[in-house]
């Protein structure tokens, strides 16, 4: 760190920083003051505090590394009598100062009056996580902003690199549903998650300021793990940056060419995932759309209208390889994810089987009309045991797993009821802290026997709804009133 | 030695703009450097400078690398040919910059804002170009560097703040022993001021020296004969320049000019005239000489 750089930058932004600290600590205290400064309160201050400290996260590196964007300020600060890692880590560790600085000043603050009603060892717990998040986020917007050759390309990598998570969690989940029957994909779409530093921050931090939920670790080792790659990316795109890059296309590998074509077939995959599922012609407006947004990036990213054989080509190349990704994946039954079934991942299980089917038969599905004509009922069948128990009992196991394969067929072949649903759910003893879930629909609903086989065990109901009387009758007693 | 450049390479992508070049300035002079657009002179002065990176070679100051020893850049001031304010800046707001980064004189400080006519509550964006030009040299003279770096300095300024500005860095030169490299298109301008120069073309220094000596090593003669003359008449000169109407050959010659004098009057020329070439015209004729093409 340089002390005289540091000077001058506490003493350039001192206004700045006196007015960003007041903003923020004064909105915050807004929950308090109509309070009794209960911890309910005080809670809500502290998330005021956390929001606009993360916003300050990417205001504050645009705005410290904004002279590497434009020349004629490179002149300036490059030529400075001081290393490029002095004034790396000055420039970071003074964003971190002013970010962290006004939320400790605030905690403190706004705990004043909620003393009596807040512990202050939260308030730590609190400024700790905070300290650890507001790192990281400093370190990777700062690396993405480093990315690019000038100012708007470094919002735009910024934006991008944050909003890119999102976009791999939409394209995995979208696989999930359209492609793996069952969706027993539990834990991918977690991948979203820690690939985002500020979702995990954000969950992270909630959650402390909550005090009811669990801060998780995993997530605090990745959120460290983030900064460290921010670390690596600041000092090689900092360091070692070309100070002539200045006002220059962004045509580092990460920067445009990276983000335009990830995003591409990030879409193309959730739009091929619908195309092969559901083999809708009305997507092909949607592919014109995203081919006409796909040019328009690349005029963004070169400054130029340029509709070369290269980019349809590239783009070309993308949608094939999204179908060929999408196809491969519905005829191996989701890459053999929809075979993938554990109900060992937790203590308990519960299944449920919820089917709107005919007053006359409980296992004809009801089409729509009959909804509208009142001809329905709600079958219900719940199931909440011990795993080794549902496993014990081999003519509700076997009766169930046939349904739950039947489900899986009926899903590759599209002759799936909307009406007949199954789901199977492991958890805790207590009915929660879900471990995975697998959802399916069948094509034939369950039969009468297979219903009182399940009826059957201790740990199951099965309730029929009607609901033009409003009543809940058990299955023996919808079965004894209908004469059966 | 002040200032030492050995095999210096620059190039931006694939494009080389400089190439084994090599000089020497010498303490308290004022050195000017000349080249035709595109020569490479504000990339030579930014690599001074510290703000770009060398493919290879070397550039010391005093012995310390500008690049990689950041501290002797103290010492260098650069003004830019497009120098950087920031939006809503005042002349009082980016001397901050200055007083914590460099050996910054108050004293030195209040003395160019008073000789050119600025103050310190004078908002920098809304200043006209000379104004502007003004802001950066007050700066730069005000830092004490031992090294000036001016590129293109004398753009937007009118004569008198010209004039002001050269006494400035001549009291400069003179009481602190500072070194200029100055670039500049207006080679009038630099004669008046430049005790040594070098013309960088193709990506090397291919001239350089002291500018006297060099002018006195480079005259211009007119001389009339009884035939008339060709090019090839004078293959045993280091001609420059040739230019034959009829009988009368004007030539620019490189070498002493009484021993040139003494080599033409063997030719029995009935007149002999000596004049002196001006800066301009000596780099003109050192890039004509190149078989370059000049603007």
């Amino acid at each position: 760190m340089n002390k005289n750089y540091l000077k001058y930058l506490i003493r350039n932004y001192r206004v700045a920083l006196l007015f960003y600290a007041v903003v923020a600590i004064g909105i915050s205290s807004a929950p308090l003051i109509t309070s009794d400064g209960s911890f309910g309160n005080y809670s809500v201050s502290i998330q005021f505090m956390l929001i606009m400290s993360i916003v300050m996260t990417y205001v504050l590196p645009v705005l410290l590394f904004s002279f590497v964007h434009r020349r004629r300020s490179a002149d300036l600060y490059f030529a400075l009598p001081i290393s490029r890692k002095e004034q790396l880590i000055t420039n970071l560790l003074f964003a971190f100062g002013c970010i962290f600085g006004v939320f400790v000043l605030g905690a403190f603050i706004l705990y004043i009056p909620s003393a009596s009603a807040v512990r202050f060892v939260y308030v730590l717990k609190m400024i700790a996580a905070a300290a650890l998040c507001f790192a990281s986020l400093i370190l990777i917007h700062s690396a993405w902003n480093l990315i690019a050759n000038n100012l708007f390309d470094g919002i735009v990598m910024i934006a991008a690199w944050s909003v890119l998570p999102l976009l791999i969690y939409l394209a995995i989940t979208s696989f999930a549903s359209t492609m793996v029957a069952g969706q027993s994909t539990h834990s991918i779409p977690e991948i979203g998650m820690w690939l985002s530093p500020l979702a995990m921050s954000i969950r992270n931090l909630f959650n402390v300021s909550d005090e009811i939920f669990e801060p998780s670790i995993p997530y605090f080792i990745l959120i460290a793990l983030w900064g460290v790659i921010g670390a690596i990316g600041c000092g090689y795109h900092f360091i070692n940056r070309k100070s002539e890059r200045a006002e220059q296309l962004s045509d580092d590998p990460l920067a445009y060419p990276l983000i335009i074509n990830t995003y591409a077939f990030g879409i193309l995959i959730i739009l091929a995932d619908e195309f092969v599922s559901e083999r809708s012609m009305e997507l092909i407006s949607l592919y014109l759309l995203l081919l006409f947004v796909y040019v328009v990036a690349q005029f963004v990213y070169r400054r130029k209208i340029r509709i070369t054989p290269k980019i349809l080509i590239t783009f070309g190349l993308w949608t094939a390889a999204a179908f060929v990704f999408a196809s491969t994946a519905f005829y191996t039954r989701g890459f053999g994810l929809a075979d993938r079934y554990s109900i060992n991942d937790n203590t308990h299980i519960k299944i449920s089987y919820n089917a709107t089917v005919s007053r006359d038969d409980l296992t004809q599905p009801a089409v729509y009309e009959e909804t509208l004509q009142d001809q329905t009922v709600y079958l219900e069948a719940q199931m909440f045991m011990p795993v080794a128990e549902y496993v014990k009992d081999e003519n509700l196991y076997n009766a169930l797993e046939k349904y739950r394969r039947a489900g899986i067929d009926a899903f590759y072949s599209g002759k799936t009821e909307y009406n007949l649903g199954l789901m199977f759910t492991n958890c805790s003893g207590q009915g929660y802290d879900y471990t995975n879930n697998y959802s399916y629909f069948l094509n034939e609903a369950i039969t009468l026997d297979d219903l009182k086989t399940i009826d059957k065990s201790p740990y199951a109901s099965v309730t029929i709804w009607d609901p033009t009387r409003d009543s809940t009758l058990t299955l023996t007693e919808w079965l004894n009133q209908k004469g059966k | 030695m002040m200032l030492k450049i050995e095999h210096l390479y620059k190039s931006f992508g694939s494009k080389s703009v400089l190439e084994d070049l090599n000089l020497n300035v010498n303490e308290a002079s004022i050195f000017g450097l000349v080249g035709i657009n595109g020569a490479g002179k504000s990339t030579l002065l930014r690599l001074i400078a510290g703000v770009y990176e060398a493919d290879s070679g070397q550039i010391t100051l005093n012995g310390s690398d500008t690049y990689n020893e950041p501290l002797c850049r103290k010492n260098i001031a650069f003004v830019s040919d497009e120098a950087y304010y920031p939006i809503g800046a005042t002349i009082g707001s980016m001397k901050l910059l200055y007083e914590t980064m460099y050996d910054f004189s108050e004293e030195a400080y209040a003395k160019y804002l008073k000789l050119f006519g600025l103050n310190e509550k004078m908002s920098v964006l809304n200043l006209s170009k000379g104004m502007k030009r003004r802001v950066s040299l007050l700066f730069a003279l005000a830092s004490k560097p031992k090294l000036l770096l001016l590129d293109e300095a004398y753009d937007g300024l009118e004569p008198l703040a010209r004039l002001r500005f050269k006494k400035a860095l001549s009291e400069l030169i003179e009481d602190e022993q500072i070194t200029v490299i100055i670039s500049s298109h207006n080679l009038r301008e630099l004669e008046d001021i430049c005790d040594s120069f070098g013309i960088l073309e193709g990506g090397r220094i291919v001239s350089y020296g002291d500018l006297l000596e060099s002018r006195e090593m480079i005259n211009k003669y007119q001389l009339a004969f009884k035939d008339e003359k060709t090019r090839e008449d004078f293959a045993d000169f280091d001609l420059l320049h040739f230019e034959a109407e009829g009988r009368i050959v004007r030539l620019v010659i490189r070498g002493q000019e009484e021993e040139v004098i003494e080599k033409l009057n063997t030719m029995n020329p009935i007149l002999t005239d000596v004049l002196p070439v001006s800066f301009e015209e000596l780099f003109i004729y050192e890039l004509e000489s190149r078989g370059e093409n000049h603007e």
